[in-house]
């Protein structure tokens, strides 16, 4: 997939031109956006200065400012490359070997395991079904439908640190809900989801675990009813 | 009696970190708050002095220390300037000055538009794809946006284009599209 730049650079500005803050009390200390700028924060501190930036013009604004300012203040230093986020302090997940993750792929072929019902992507990371090392267990008593308005889906078995993506689907494999990036494992279904589902019926819900080490892990798929 | 912030360093130490300040408060300060780049430098001493009078002058400040003073004083100027109305909220494209922009009411005050309405937009999607998109929007590169967000750069990737592909559905019902 390709980025149009044309229509990026029209959607920027206008990101910019916006420097409304519609929740000043919620505003992070200006030396917080600028460590979160600057990459001295951790993923998950930085996300949470992220989610601000998107409701938040004036924020948003003092985060380009604080990107200038260091871009600025490394090329003064004799550098040429702009200041950067921080890969070295606060590493992204690291690509799982090339080898293992070839492997990975062939044993889903042959086994006729690959996830093929997952709605398609741009593209999809490899994927250790049921690794030898971390499978995850659903958490969901089997004997009893969950309740609509209560509808949480739990499972086990990664490691803490560990993010979920999860998606529910009924039988026929419509998609009733999708979430990404949870970081407990847990999720309540919301009871709109289930609208037009009569009572009894089975829904589908699987969850890839992106574990801390770089690997992803997929789970089985999980039935259960709903009351 | 009053204290004197200023009496844990000598004159010149002084007038050398006002020298330094004024070079920082310089580069961050956007053009329409440039002339009042002097209250800037002198806020930001007196943060400075207060520290060294804490710990009674035994602290060297860094550039890298005079720089992020003078950026956390310029960006509190901002704000307590905006939150007064005393700058209209699309007046002056801040530090991305452009002069052809700033030339341009009209294309302001539809960048304007459209930055609400993307704000509005963003509220709508799933949270990993509006930090994504955020950030994308904000000018970073796929690589910085994993890097930033602690995710792999394709996961990023695919959250980026996900997200502008919800992005675009939205702002073509509001009527924003290309």
């Amino acid at each position: 997939m390709i980025i149009d730049h044309q229509e990026s650079e029209r959607l920027r500005r206008g990101f910019a031109a916006d420097r409304h803050a519609p929740r000043p009390e919620e505003c992070p200390p200006p030396e917080q956006i600028g460590r979160a700028a600057r990459g001295e924060l951790a993923p998950r501190e930085v996300r949470d200065v992220v989610e601000h930036l998107a409701a938040c013009g004036e924020c948003a604004e003092a985060w380009r400012l604080a990107r200038a300012f260091e871009e600025e203040a490394a090329g003064e230093e004799g550098g040429t490359e702009p200041a950067t986020p921080p890969a070295s302090r606060w590493p992204a997940r690291a690509f799982a070997p090339w080898a293992a993750a070839a492997a990975a792929v062939l044993a889903l072929v042959a086994t006729g395991l690959w996830w093929s019902e997952r709605p398609a992507g741009p593209t999809q990371a490899p994927v250790y079904r049921q690794g030898a090392e971390v499978t995850i267990h659903s958490q969901v008593p089997e004997d009893k439908p969950l309740p609509r308005d209560h509808a949480e889906l739990a499972w086990s078995g990664a490691p803490e640190g560990s993010t979920y993506d999860l998606s529910v689907s009924t039988e026929d494999l419509r998609t009733l809900d999708q979430a990404e990036d949870l970081e407990e494992p847990r999720y309540t279904v919301p009871a709109k989801a289930f609208d037009g589902l009569a009572s009894g019926a089975k829904v589908l819900w699987r969850v890839e675990a992106h574990l801390p080490d770089g690997r992803t892990v997929a789970s089985p798929t999980f039935v259960t009813a709903i009351e | 009696m009053p204290r004197d912030p200023s009496r844990a360093l000598s004159e010149e130490e002084i007038a050398e970190l006002r020298e330094q300040l004024v070079r920082a408060v310089a580069k961050t300060c956007p053009r329409w708050l440039a002339a009042d780049a002097d209250d800037l430098v002198q806020g930001a001493l007196l943060k400075v002095l207060e520290i060294a009078r804490r710990r009674e002058g035994t602290v060297e400040f860094s550039t890298f220390y005079l720089r992020r003073t003078a950026y956390s004083t310029v960006v509190d100027e901002i704000r307590r300037r905006r939150r007064r109305r005393e700058v209209p909220l699309d007046e002056g494209p801040g530090m991305d000055d452009q002069p052809t922009l700033a030339a341009d009411p009209e294309r302001l005050s539809s960048d304007s538009e459209l930055g609400r309405a993307i704000r509005g937009c963003l509220e709508t999607l799933i949270r990993p794809r509006r930090l994504a998109v955020t950030l994308h929007l904000q000018g970073h590169k796929i690589r910085e946006v994993g890097e930033f967000l602690g995710w792999k750069a394709k996961r990023a990737e695919n959250l980026i284009y996900r997200g502008l592909d919800d992005l675009r559905g939205c702002l073509d019902r509001k009527g924003f599209g290309r």
